[in-house]
């Protein structure tokens, strides 16, 4: 892995126009995490650095949606950890968070429940991601959920990614975390790749 | 379980007691639990020791507490001296005696007239001290009220306001005794960096000190200041550098 480029905290402000308060702030809300800030000696002393790419974007959605989310929302939303509701078949329909489709498969699998834990719905959810790209098929996609259901737990609070790869017509899912770097050989093709961090995101954006 | 529902536990001579759920834990003797302990009210006059995490709504030490796990409570008033060796979540504290925290301490409300030391980080939205503090890593906080009267010291100190004055309690009466004066430490906050919104200081030695407003009163010792907007030092007070950036 390439270490991520790094930007000082000043930089950071000067960028980003926020201010010292609001900074220190956020960090004390768990919108930003604590390994984030990276501290380091220079020739004026102690600085703290940040992990560019991630902390910009944080800020950005931060500073987005602070105006319609309380700032304790915000930070479940940003806590890879799975947020604890649980919803009826229906419910996830109805509100098209879930088609029925995938749904089916799921309940296939596991066998019909009253309600639906975000763990499941997560898997359910990830399914159907995988189903619209129109790259796999319904039974790759029974395997697809054997994999979340196998191990996606084992990944809990970092972040994640799950990789469909295929060669000469088999088809492998591979659940990594996040970020890494892969290759491949020339046979194989990278059909598609589903972040699960943003699924999650996403799904809690959607169920609240 | 629900904790008012619950028993009461009550320590009055020496013994020990296995954790659980409580309405009211009353230690006034010599107690010891050796188990998780979750209650409604937490109160100890005596000497107690828990050995698991002690979850309550109000926890109230007169005494000496040693919590060997951690502390999750509502509200936390320590008149005696109260030690934890887990982390601290509290929203409102109020420490008149001794409070010894090994790890980080995360919170609401701090007020401290007696002492405090926290070995980790401490976290709190607002800190209103008379007292003294010593904090080996970052306070992160949201409005920081202090006025020193002893040594008081954080590895980084940053927040949205921050004001540091001199106090003018017993700490400073006492120092007319010459006597006294000798074994009185200083009455000066000690901090590595300082950065905030408003920082307004007085008495106060940092090697850097960051902000949009930056008020230096008088009696400090700093090594840079960076602002953005203003800047205003006292005569009395040493500044290396200061520039606007």
């Amino acid at each position: 892995m390439i270490e991520d480029q790094l930007i000082s905290k000043k930089d950071l402000l000067d960028l980003t126009g926020i201010s010292y308060g609001q900074l220190y702030r956020w960090k004390r809300k768990d919108l930003i995490p604590e390994d984030w800030f990276i501290r380091k000696s220079t020739f004026t002393g102690q600085e703290t650095f940040f992990p560019k790419e991630k902390i910009l974007e944080r800020i950005d959605k931060i500073v987005n949606m602070k105006d319609n989310l309380s700032l304790d929302e915000l930070a479940d939303m940003f806590s890879p950890n799975l947020a604890s509701m649980a919803l009826t078949k229906a419910e996830l329909i109805d509100r098209n968070i879930i088609t029925e489709i995938a749904m089916q498969l799921f309940t296939e699998q596991t066998g019909d429940a009253e309600a639906y834990s975000f763990e499941q719905i997560i898997y359910v959810y990830a399914l159907d991601q995988m189903l619209q790209t129109g790259q796999m098929s319904i039974e790759e996609g029974k395997r697809l959920l054997q994999v979340l259901r196998e191990h996606f737990k084992k990944l809990q609070g970092k972040g994640s990614e799950l990789v469909m790869l295929r060669n000469m017509g088999s088809t492998s899912f591979l659940l990594v975390t996040s970020p890494s770097e892969m290759y491949v050989d020339h046979s194989t093709k990278l059909v598609a790749k589903l972040s699960m961090t943003e699924c999650v995101e996403q799904l809690k954006v959607k169920l609240t | 379980m629900d904790k008012r529902s619950a028993q009461n536990m009550r320590i009055m001579g020496s013994s020990t007691a296995s954790g659980g759920t409580y309405n009211k834990v009353s230690i006034m003797g010599d107690g010891e639990v050796t188990g998780d302990i979750n209650c409604h009210k937490f109160s100890c006059s005596g000497t107690a020791v828990v050995l698991g995490h002690t979850i309550a709504d109000e926890t109230s030490v007169q005494g000496t507490l040693r919590a060997e796990g951690n502390l999750e409570t509502r509200k936390l008033s320590v008149q005696g001296e109260a030690n934890t060796l887990g982390h601290v979540l509290v929203q409102e504290a109020s420490i008149n005696g001794m409070f010894n925290v090994s790890q980080s301490l995360r919170g609401e409300r701090l007020k401290i007239r007696g002492g405090v030391t926290i070995h980790g980080n401490c976290e709190v939205e607002r800190l209103e001290t008379n007292g003294c503090f010593n904090i080996d890593g970052l306070l992160n906080v949201g409005i920081l009220d202090a006025k020193v009267n002893w040594a008081c010291s954080a590895k980084e100190i940053g927040g949205e306001k921050i004001i540091v004055r001199k106090g003018n309690s017993i700490g400073n009466v006492l120092k007319f005794i010459p006597a006294l004066f000798k074994v009185m430490p200083e009455a000066r906050l000690t901090a590595d960096i300082i950065e905030g919104d408003e920082i307004e200081l007085e008495h106060t030695t940092a090697d850097v000190v960051r902000g949009n407003h930056v008020r230096i009163g008088e009696g400090c010792r700093i090594g840079r200041v960076e602002y953005r907007h203003r800047y205003t030092q006292h005569d009395s007070s040493t500044v290396e550098s200061a520039l606007q950036v």
